[in-house]
């Protein structure tokens, strides 16, 4: 830790070249910590345990002998920027810039807006809004660069924590499940699966094929991401050119996807000591709160002066308590432990504290009880109030006799419930539950199918991909696009929902019988003669198509089991069920010998029996045709 | 000029200070010397005039560095020492300019004193003086050592704790002329004493390597305990790393003597407040060394202290050895009335 020691004079000697650069997020953009409706903008002026939240983060990079940090903020920049003047970190020999654009919506932007202004020359540490840690962030750095000296095409290390399901600071809807290679760190897959508070573990997890030669991996459940990410200086040229990553699950499933043709490739840090962790919820900010008060996060503990100048210090008594100066606390009430209590405050007789927070000039009245709560600055509690789990915000008055409900965010005369965490970006998790093996498509040949029905994969992705490929057929057939430009329109709509072969039959058969449904208003009402010769004509259209992605049985099989679903739930097509598959045959898209062991075998549709019912004219002239040639 | 050297010095004395206050130092020695380095520039440089001045720049370092690190004392003792330095030496040349002026009891002599007259040669007696100290704390290791050879005696057995550099170079230099057998207790959690053992093995020393729990079990083959610490209370106890105290006790149990080595800038003026939990000296770190974070919900219900010292109570102390010669416990006051000024920070 020599960095800290030198101050300004050795930041300035240190030669361009070695300039340890930091990003610190002072907004979670589209994670919000109380709730849309949250007062504190942004994220990094939320108050921790009577501090801010970004002071523990500036704390910790500066505390590593960073030289340069880009705090990067979007909202209330005039407010930071007072507040990081007021705290007189850049007396500290680092320097800090505030680099701010309203315009930045997500995280995608705020790269893209870094890299526009080329602040950053060389590897740094990115650090997201909400980040309190002790560990060195220089060997993180150091341990890096000796990776890239091994693989040229590392772009990142990802540093997470260790830590146990159910655990208190663990986000509750967030479980990574990681994959890596034992030997070098290499992310393998990752995957977001989000689920409740039970996980299971997934049996469709899908590895690629080359990782199954790699001799050792470890599988990782119990882990968090720590918001803390080592960063080569082409990561925010990478956030440019692929303008559709918003957060850092697009880059990381980005990178994994095209890892093959870009070369490039993510690494994991798994810290299983020290304290590091990210307030992302309610959960997170409640239990990190209460780690710091159990002095593990120590040197950032309150009875610790964060940044330079008269910083307020908190000293640690009995019980885990830290009282400020002028604190009067009533013989008969009960304080502690896990508590920490501001300068001039007041607290009545028989209340009690417990595991909360009470911010500066704050009264409390008398028989008031008070758990795991966050109470701002200047805050009046009157006589025989309740408050569990509740946040209120500074200068507010609580009136005698309120009981507060749990999750709740008061401020001033308002009260808003604390959304459960990611409650709102349900749709979103949903995109994001699936996996990301690297190198893509191969990775979903290998899975393990836990899948009962084989046309039964019903994901958001896959739902979002059918509907482009629809799209793109619908296109095709209005404005006669090419074959092989639709299957490159085709290909990038797969490989950005990472889509496996199975799937884009599956897709590509039902776009194709519901074209023509789209392309025809009350298609269903015409007679059916009219109606399979609209559907042969596109099935004809596109035959060449089908004859770029049917290829193999398998595929001929996934085809058959699709055009069966899709009978199966639309009625009006059962009746030229047997003509398609005789237009195929007829196109040599399927043989002989696929038509029969479909027909042969057990249907996993409701309507499985009555289908091949239908279709047996053609099975018998096929078999019989089949014998002709036999006895041929 | 006088600005830019003013610069400097606030710059160091803020480096010292975040050092202090993130704990990123192994050693308090080494505080020490960054101490004097910076109390060094200050005296070279034009910022000062009077030993009022010096005085008053003096007595704030150490109130901002006590600040930022409440348990580290090192630094405020050399600047305690300093500022008698300062006076004493103010003394003596106000005296011989004014001959009969003073009476001649020199602890009377200070009460009239304007320590805002002008003395140029004051400049080059403090530089002096600070020359002489950061040879005194270059050196005191192996003053201290010095005396080894009156301590320890052929086939005796000793035990210690932890890693001090200071029982370090006695130790190995007790080897030159006896043969004895040292017994190192790891001192868990740091686990340092893993190096002083695996030291001393190498300079041809028989060491055994113990748990922390063997210690009662070992005393009663001891000869001797001899160990560093932290600093020395103005009581005669010491603020020593964690696990000293029960190395103390098990001693006392078998009227084993207990010797502590301590380099002069760790004698401190402070008094224990409290015996048990002192808010202002001790130092409570994450319990991370203890147990593992990532065991889950059990940490709704359970905080661990993690201290980092112990208070040892004098009566269980034999004996002191300075870098300027030995004492007992019940003379510390003595020493500090000699080392520090007599009005109160």
């Amino acid at each position: 830790m020599t960095a800290t020691k030198g101050s300004n004079k050795e930041s300035k000697d240190v030669s361009k070249k070695d300039v340890f650069q930091a990003v610190l997020l002072a907004d979670n953009f589209e994670n919000y910590i109380f709730g849309e409706n949250c007062p504190f903008v942004p994220e990094g002026l939320i108050s921790l345990n009577n501090r801010k939240v970004i002071d523990y983060s500036l704390e910790a990079l500066i505390s590593s002998g960073v030289h340069e940090i880009f705090v990067y903020s979007t909202r209330n920049t005039a407010e930071l920027k007072d507040h990081i003047k007021n705290s007189k970190w850049s007396s500290l020999g680092s320097t800090i810039n505030v680099v701010s654009s309203e315009d930045s919506q997500t995280l995608g932007d705020a790269m893209r807006d870094l890299d526009a202004k080329a602040l950053v020359r060389n590897d740094f540490i990115l650090v997201q809004a909400g980040v309190i840690t002790n560990i060195a962030l220089r060997p993180l750095l150091d341990k890096f660069r000796e990776t890239v000296k091994q693989d040229k095409g590392a772009v990142m290390t990802l540093v997470h924590r260790k830590m146990s399901l159910g655990h208190r600071s663990r986000p509750r809807n967030v479980n990574h499940i990681v994959t890596v290679d034992s030997r070098s760190g290499k992310i393998i897959s990752y995957n977001f699966k989000l689920s409740g508070k039970k996980l299971s573990i997934p049996l469709k997890l899908s590895i690629p094929l080359e990782s199954i030669q790699q001799p050792e991996m470890d599988l990782y459940l119990d882990t968090v991401d720590t918001g803390i990410a080592v960063c080569s200086s082409c990561v925010l040229p990478l956030f440019t050119d692929n303008f559709d990553f918003t957060n850092m699950n697009d880059f990381i499933r980005g990178i994994l996807i095209n890892e093959e043709i870009m070369g490039n490739s993510l690494y994991l840090q798994r810290l299983e000591s020290g304290f590091a962790n990210r307030i992302v919820d309610f959960d997170t900010f409640k239990g990190i709160s209460l780690d710091i008060l159990q002095r593990w996060s120590y040197p950032l503990v309150p009875d610790m002066p964060l940044g330079a100048g008269q910083s307020s210090i908190y000293p640690f008594n009995y019980n885990f308590t830290y009282k400020g100066n002028n604190v009067k606390i009533d013989h008969g009430a009960e304080v502690g432990p896990l508590v920490i209590i501001g300068h001039n405050v007041e607290v009545g007789k028989s209340s009690s504290v417990v595991n909360s927070s009470l911010g500066d000039k704050c009264k409390v009245g008398q028989h008031v009880k008070i758990t795991n709560s966050f109470i701002g600055d200047n805050v009046t509690i009157e006589d025989d109030c309740e408050i569990h789990e509740a946040v209120i915000a500074g200068n507010t008055t609580i009136l005698k006799g309120t009981e507060l409900k749990p999750w709740v965010l008061v401020e001033g005369k308002t009260q808003s419930r604390i959304a459960l965490p990611n409650a709102e970006d349900d749709d979103e998790s949903d995109s994001d539950s699936d996996i990301v093996p690297a190198g893509g498509q191969e990775g979903s040949d290998y899975e393990i199918d836990d899948d009962a029905a084989p046309g039964g994969i019903q994901d958001d992705d896959f739902i979002k991909f059918s509907g482009e490929v629809l799209d793109s057929l619908q296109r095709g057939f209005e404005e006669n696009v090419a074959t092989e430009n639709l299957v490159l329109e085709i290909n990038s709509s797969k490989y950005a929902y990472n889509i496996s072969f199975k799937e884009v039959t599956v897709a590509l058969t039902k776009g194709v019988l519901t074209l023509v449904v789209n392309l025809n208003p009350g298609f269903q009402e015409v007679a059916l003669k009219t109606q399979w010769a609209k559907q042969k004509e596109t099935i004809l259209k596109f035959k060449d198509l089908f004859q770029h992605y049917i290829k193999t049985e398998e595929s001929q099989r996934d085809l058959l089991n699709a055009l069966e679903e899709y009978a199966n739930d639309h009625l009006y097509y059962q009746p030229m069920l047997m003509q398609t598959l005789h237009c195929l045959y007829d196109d040599d898209i399927l043989t002989e010998e696929a038509v029969l062991e479909w027909h042969s075998s057990e249907s996993l549709y409701a309507a499985g029996k009555k289908l091949r019912s239908l279709v047996q004219q053609f099975v018998s002239w096929l078999e019989n045709a089949e014998s002709e040639e036999d006895s041929d | 000029m006088g600005s830019v050297e003013e610069d400097t010095t606030t710059s160091s004395l803020l480096a010292l200070e975040a050092l202090l206050k993130r704990g990123q130092y192994t050693r308090s020695g080494q505080i020490s010397l960054l101490t004097l380095d910076i109390v060094e520039k200050y005296v070279q440089s034009n910022c000062w005039k009077t030993a009022g001045d010096l005085i008053t720049w003096l007595q704030d370092t150490a109130e901002t560095l006590r600040k930022a690190a409440a348990s580290e004392t090192a630094s405020g003792n050399l600047i305690l020492r300093l500022i008698k330095i300062v006076r004493d030496d103010f003394t003596n040349r106000h005296r011989s300019r004014n001959p009969g002026l003073m009476s001649q009891n020199s602890v009377d002599s200070e009460q009239g004193l304007d320590f805002n007259l002008e003395i140029p040669e004051l400049r080059s007696d403090v530089q002096n003086t600070i020359y002489e100290l950061q040879s005194e704390l270059e050196l005191s290791a192996e003053n201290i050592a010095e005396e080894a050879d009156k301590h320890i005696h052929s086939n005796e057995v000793v035990l210690t704790m932890g890693k001090s550099k200071t029982v370090e170079a006695f130790l190995k230099r007790a080897a030159k002329k006896a043969v004895f057998e040292v017994i190192v207790a790891e001192c868990a959690p740091a686990s340092n004493g893993h190096e002083l053992a695996h030291s001393l093995a190498s300079s041809k020393i028989q060491t055994t390597l113990i748990a922390d729990t063997a210690i009662f079990a070992m005393m009663s083959r001891v000869n001797k305990v001899i160990i560093g610490t932290h600093s020395v209370l103005a009581n005669g106890g010491l603020k020593a790393i964690a696990g000293i105290h029960l190395v103390a006790l098990a001693a006392k149990y078998y009227n084993v003597p207990v010797i502590v080595l301590v380099p002069m800038y760790k004698l401190s003026p402070e008094y224990p407040l409290s015996t048990d939990i002192n808010k202002t000296t001790n130092r409570f770190v994450s319990p991370d060394q203890l147990l593992d974070y990532s065991d889950g919900d059990v940490y709704s219900k359970v905080c661990a202290y993690n201290p980092v010292f112990d208070y040892v109570p004098p009566n269980l102390i034999s004996l002191f050895i300075f870098n300027i010669g030995s004492l007992a416990p019940s003379y510390i006051y003595r020493l500090l009335h000699e080392t520090y000024p007599q009005i109160k920070r």
